[in-house]
């Protein structure tokens, strides 16, 4: 299937594209592209329109202490194929630019601002060239990823401001908020632009907690990169952890044990409930409805402490490890999981059919914050996000990982795309994923938790795709010397915030806080 | 919509579950067993090092006499447990850690051979 | 006569005490019920005590494009809410009526909202002055209503003045009450509710600065300045209950000397206090805030109902 439709898709590019280019049908299925860096939008553009598909990332790497140039990686996903298309590109050393695709591909924006402040190539044709991720204060011409970048220096700092879009009128007024907020949430700067109350304009800027983790990924033993992937984004630090453990595995070719898979997936939906359990009731505590906000709390409280029961860590940390997972589920564990979430699947209705009946509180999330299908697609926002909006995609389901490929589950997708939306698609998001544990402690077999890794080639490329409760998450290596060469990490978070941007016009400032909450987006994630 | 679901929280609230905060400051703590906290030296340790070796934050220094752990950069990864080849390093029950100052978080054990 | 004087100027200053003295009682009550509904155990019924206590230790910090506004308010606030204090009957009708009329207490109170609404704006931060222009679009559907429903009960007992009010609802018994008095007690509730900052038109337990009404405008004190203006908005609670209590439903309030007198009203107060709070606890925990451009609606609604009252008492 795989190839078919990818072959197909190299034959059918039109002649003016298909000059020059080198294509090649991996093992796995997957299409690697090398095409020239000036025919990359043309080819994006093309496939985008023909096949439907969307950006996964986009990327850079710096080969010049390998004898090469820097190199763009593009990752396409399409339509019902497994595997993504990997369009590779150079960029010339000294001229330091390249054609911008975020004229035909508006999800490109973030990705090649990044690739700007970080690499230092230009890209030409974007629309937007101020700075992104590094902090307003990093001096010119310092690129952190570029590999002659030493980390271990500490950076002169520049004074300057980031220049914010300005609109201008009679009575808008802007309102500065962040990067420091009340309460114990993450740094971000929201900028909005108001006329009373209904808000014209917001701009989010971000990186405030830029750590440099792909940075410090570069430097540490695979190993290491484990207990670093799960602390990019506080509270889905098991699947990130096991996306990066999965990019590994595939450096090295390692077939995880079968038990293994399946506590992976057992530990991912344990993770996904949790969270879940935290954003619904986060959206009742920002509509003023308390009582119901402590009722999911508590829910999330048992579930936490199930994860200390199961793992020794509340919050997952340190079960997965490379070549497999850390922790057993034996059977008192399969026991505890399996009664406490027969209770709180009862008490989850019972929160349910609370809200669900409460006029005061549909009133105000109903028709607040519509993302519409047209922004999510061109934005190629995902996770619940997208499926409220009516993107009908899952990576549990489009591209199997774990064992989710021996389970059945329902993708729960709305079509509104507002407020009340996004919150029932993570309501039934909690209900299959019960049943995802249920069916995984059923079928868990015996055998082996971990295997020895082997040997990561250098210069062999591993993908991987996990869903957290966000969304997509993505973790691309290239094999260094027993350490990563270059490693991108993209959390869905980054590709979900310039969507609220959009939701939230028209809305009024006292909703911000409510469709920001549905959306639920993690800074740390989007920062690294 | 049935008006009986309208004043279903009044049910569900106290009613219903009791109060469920822990009494935590006034009783002890209630961890579940499993649960990991800080690493103890509990057994014997030969000052091999591998533990520090393991650590992934550089919190452990070993020295032929003392076994320091500094709790400040400690991420509770239970690296060291696995990689001290006596088993002599468990990850503890003890939850309470703070301290009034920077210095506080750091815990020594003699080394005993 | 003169005794008269000293006799309402020493009942109304013990009452007033006694207000002040209880409205963190009536929060931490509140606070708890609610907890209550939420499984929680919830902090203890002294915690505003322990907070003013600590708030009232420390120093303030004043931004440095305050103006003597910023500095004014916390004692106007205070100032303003301890003369109202004064004139509201609370356990007895012996108060300073004959100082001022329910429309000097209403201004008052408004007096108390004004300078809030200017301290708000005064340090010049964003959300202080969303604050300021959410408070007036409340406020301004609020003073009509409140002032209605009051006048209600003016015209049912032929006075404006609230303890004369109280006095003789509670000595001519059930013959006063009419459809009238109903009507405007909803109104007046939720004048209560909106005044108050409460749900669902304020969220007083929020921390998210773009949805805040009245917490906004508090953003900028600290201190003792910060205890005098939250001890200013709890007194004016119990002093919004203590007018629900004795306006609309005044039986059992003291209208003697005698000690039987006194203790059965201070009983049925507190006991009406509680109903009052219980009920402002059952619907915060029943209900979300509204959209803020709905609130318009939840006012109209009561100063409608205010204006039938007034209606109905001619016709009916």
């Amino acid at each position: 299937m795989n190839r078919m439709i990818l072959s197909e898709l190299v034959e059918d590019l039109p002649p003016v594209l298909r000059t020059g280019i080198r294509w090649e049908l991996q093992d796995d299925g997957s299409l690697t592209i090398d095409v020239g860096e000036e025919a990359l939008p043309g080819i994006v553009d093309h496939i985008q329109k023909k096949y439907h598909s969307w950006l996964i990332s986009e990327h850079a790497l710096d080969l010049r202490p390998k004898g090469g140039e820097f190199q763009l990686i593009v990752l396409l996903g399409l339509p019902k194929v497994t595997v993504p298309v990997i369009i590779r590109a150079n960029v010339d050393i000294y001229a330091s630019s390249f054609h911008s695709l975020t004229p035909s591909v508006p999800a490109a924006n973030w990705f090649e601002r990044e690739i700007s402040d970080t690499f230092g190539l230009t890209p030409n044709g974007h629309p937007d060239q101020r700075p992104l991720v590094l902090y307003d204060d990093w001096p010119y011409g310092t690129y952190p990823l570029r590999k002659d970048f030493d980390p271990s220096r500490p950076v002169p700092r520049v004074p300057s401001e980031y220049p914010f879009r300005k609109v201008e009128g009679e009575g808008v007024f802007e309102i500065p908020v962040g990067p420091v907020h009340a309460g114990v949430i993450e740094p971000g700067h929201f900028r909005f632009s108001v006329a009373g109350e209904p808000i014209i304009n917001l701009e989010i800027r971000m990186g405030y907690t830029h750590r440099g983790v792909e940075k410090l990924s570069e430097s540490l033993p695979y190993h290491r990169g484990v207990p670093l992937a799960e602390r990019i984004s506080g509270d889905n630090g098991f699947t990130h952890a096991l996306a990066y453990c999965q990019a590994v595995e595939s450096l090295a070719g390692c077939a995880v044990p079968d038990r293994a898979l399946f506590i992976r997936t057992i530990l991912s939906e344990m993770e996904r409930l949790y969270c879940h359990m935290g954003d619904v009731g986060g959206i009742a505590l920002d509509t003023a409805f308390g009582t119901g906000a402590q009722m999911a709390y508590i829910l999330r409280e048992r579930l936490m402490q199930l994860n200390d029961q199961v793992t020794g860590s509340r919050f997952l940390r340190s079960a997965s490890c490379l070549g497999g997972v850390r922790c057993d589920i034996p059977v008192d564990s399969k026991k505890d999981i399996q009664r406490t979430l027969l209770q709180v699947k009862l008490d989850f209705d019972d929160f349910v059919t609370t809200i669900k009946n409460m006029p005061s509180f549909l009133d105000r999330v109903e028709t607040t914050g519509v993302l519409t299908l047209e922004n999510a697609r061109s934005l190629n926002v995902v996770g619940p996000v997208g499926r409220g909006s009516g993107i009908d995609r899952d990576v549990r389901r489009d591209h199997p990982y774990a064992a989710y490929d021996q389970i059945s589950f329902q993708v729960p997708v709305y079509r509104e795309g507002d407020v009340w939306a996004r919150t029932r698609v993570k309501i039934d998001e909690v209900y299959e994923s019960i049943g995802i544990i249920e069916q995984a402690l059923d079928k868990l077999p015996s055998g082996e938790l971990c295997v020895p890794l082997g040997e990561a080639p250098e210069g062999r490329t591993g993908l991987s795709l996990t869903e957290t409760h966000r969304g997509e998450c993505m973790h691309w290596l290239m094999a260094g010397k027993g350490q990563p060469y270059r490693h991108k990490v993209r959390d869905a978070s980054f590709l979900n915030w310039p969507a609220i941007e959009l939701a939230v016009l028209g809305n009024i400032v006292p909703d911000f806080p409510l469709v920001n909450k549905s959306f639920n987006l993690s800074y740390a994630g989007n920062d690294l | 919509m049935k008006v009986t679901n309208l004043f279903r929280f009044y049910r569900l609230g106290v009613g219903k579950r009791g109060v469920v905060t822990t009494r935590y400051p006034n009783g002890p703590a209630e961890l579940p067993a499993a649960a990991q906290c800080a690493p103890e030296l509990t057994g014997k340790c030969d000052a091999c090092g591998h533990c520090a070796e393991a650590c992934p934050t550089k919190a452990i220094a070993v020295t032929t006499s003392k076994f320091t752990i500094d709790l400040g950069d400690c991420i509770y990864c239970g690296e060291c447990a696995r990689g001290c080849p006596k088993g002599s390093i468990v990850m503890g029950k003890n939850c309470e850690l703070s301290a009034r100052k920077r210095e506080g978080l750091e815990v020594s054990y003699d080394v005993r051979q | 006569m003169v005794q008269d004087v000293l006799l309402n100027s020493l009942f109304a200053a013990l009452q007033a005490v006694t207000m002040f003295a209880l409205s963190p009682l009536i929060i931490g009550i509140i606070r708890k019920v609610k907890a209550w509904f939420q499984s929680r155990k919830g902090s203890s019924i002294w915690q505003p005590y322990y907070d003013l206590a600590k708030l009232l230790r420390k120093d303030s910090t004043m931004s440095k494009d305050a103006s003597w506004i910023s500095r004014a308010t916390p004692y106007i606030a205070i100032a303003s809410v301890g003369v109202v204090a004064l004139m509201v009957p609370f356990f007895t009708t012996y108060s300073l009526g004959f100082v001022g009329d329910l429309i000097v207490v209403v201004y008052l109170l408004a007096l108390f909202r004004f300078f809030m609404v200017l301290a708000g704006m005064d340090a010049g931060s964003t959300f202080g002055g969303m604050g300021s222009s959410r408070e007036m679009m409340v406020s301004s559907i609020v003073e009509p209503t409140m002032l209605l429903a009051i006048f209600t009960m003016a015209l049912i007992t032929g006075t404006t003045t609230l303890s004369s009010i109280s006095y003789s609802l509670a000595v001519t018994g059930p013959d006063l009450v009419r459809p009238a008095l109903f009507l405007a007690l909803a109104a007046f509730f939720i004048s209560l509710l909106a005044e108050n900052a409460r749900v669902p038109v304020d969220n007083p337990a929020t921390h998210l600065e773009l949805t805040m009404i009245h917490e906004g405008m508090l953003l900028e004190y600290s201190g003792k300045q910060l205890a005098l203006m939250e001890w200013a908005s709890w007194t004016k609670f119990l002093l919004f209950s203590a007018i629900l209590a004795n306006v609309f439903f005044p039986w059992g309030i003291a209208t003697d000397l005698s000690a039987l007198g006194m203790a059965v009203g201070v009983i049925a107060i507190i006991a009406k206090v509680l109903v009052i709070a219980l009920a402002v606890a059952l619907i915060e925990s029943g209900t979300s805030k509204m959209r803020l451009f709905r609130l318009p609606n939840l006012l109209t609604e009561s100063f409608t109902l205010a204006l039938l009252a007034v209606m109905s008492f001619y016709i009916l």
